[in-house]
């Protein structure tokens, strides 16, 4: 009895910290500044991102181009709208799509075990191999965007909608 | 909930737009229907998959080994051509006549040096051989289905 209530006291502690808009407005810059800084390279180079993209063995041939090219511009406009308080939830909801996107791959890649470089930063397969940490951080910035959307506002939004509670 | 679903759904949109006439626009874009197999090859050569390989195989299309010697004689697919590296010029005097010039080739080399297939296909285009092509998968491919493969000098 008394650990449920110890728990409920954490969890309401936890809750009240990430119900703090200077928080919440740190974990937007946290995941949107993550999302900009990784679009960037791929964007400069989307043929060695196609690669890498081929390399996960997880779409069909036809869309991997498609894919490689897109991806980074949502990853630029989800974390540029993000940092700024933009359609703040719809972008931390991209986002965390993303995400579950990104785990599913990463996942089946290391099961298949299947050793290519991430393509999380670098689009060249030169970067940073797959391994158990990436998907650690994947799922820590999982829990930083399903707390943006959560939350219910965050300091310096440029648009914030009147009538959000 | 639905307000979050909305403001995603502008989100995709603003974000592949811009996706769209970005890529169109620079010089690094790619062609949307670019197939990515042939960047990793870096040449526009006709690529084959394992089992349109082994069909070809069946009916008699000529293997052709782009590997090193050594790597050759541990194991490659039963009945191929070597033409190495190292010894192109003199493996090519040796085994042109077995290489067809109108029919299939399937040029292979391990999987991480599809380059290398690719550029030995492509000078195999230019020799007169109009058939070659590259198997994509590479030798380990064709080795984990178990298809036929030998080993030796020849």
């Amino acid at each position: 009895m008394t650990g449920v209530v110890i728990g409920r006291r954490r969890a309401s502690g936890l809750s009240r910290v990430l119900r703090n808009p200077h928080v919440g407005l740190l974990l937007r810059c946290l995941v949107g500044g993550v999302f900009v800084y990784a679009s960037l390279d791929k964007i400069q180079h989307p043929d060695a991102f196609a690669q890498v993209v081929l390399g996960y063995r997880m779409l069909p041939t036809l869309l991997v181009v498609p894919f490689s090219v897109l991806l980074p511009y949502l990853e630029l406009v989800a974390g540029g709208f993000l940092i700024l308080g933009v359609l703040r939830r719809g972008s931390a909801a991209v986002i965390t799509a993303l995400l579950t996107v990104f785990l599913v791959a990463i996942t089946q890649a290391i099961a298949r075990d299947i050793d290519i470089a991430c393509g999380c930063f670098k689009a060249s397969a030169g970067g940073e191999r797959l391994a158990w940490e990436t998907l650690v951080r994947d799922i820590a910035l999982i829990a930083a965007a399903v707390a943006v959307i959560r939350t219910p506002r965050t300091a310096l939004e440029l648009a914030r909608r009147s009538r959000y509670p | 909930m639905r307000r979050t679903v909305v403001e995603a759904s502008i989100v995709l949109v603003i974000s592949l737009a811009t996706g769209l006439v970005a890529n169109s626009r620079r010089a690094s874009g790619l062609p949307l229907d670019t197939d990515p197999r042939h960047l990793v090859m870096g040449t526009d050569v006709e690529l084959v998959g394992i089992a349109e390989a082994r069909r070809a195989y069946d009916e008699g299309a000529v293997m052709v080994d782009a590997r090193a010697n050594a790597v050759f004689a541990r194991g490659h697919i039963d009945g191929a051509v070597p033409l190495s590296p190292e010894n192109l010029d003199a493996d090519y005097r040796e085994w042109w006549e077995f290489i067809p010039t109108e029919g299939p080739v399937i040029v292979y080399a391990s999987s991480a040096e599809g380059p290398i297939a690719a550029a030995r296909a492509r000078w195999l285009i230019q020799m007169g051989h109009k058939g070659a092509v590259v198997l994509f998968d590479g030798y380990e491919a064709w080795e984990a289905a178990d298809l036929p493969t030998a080993a030796g000098e020849e």
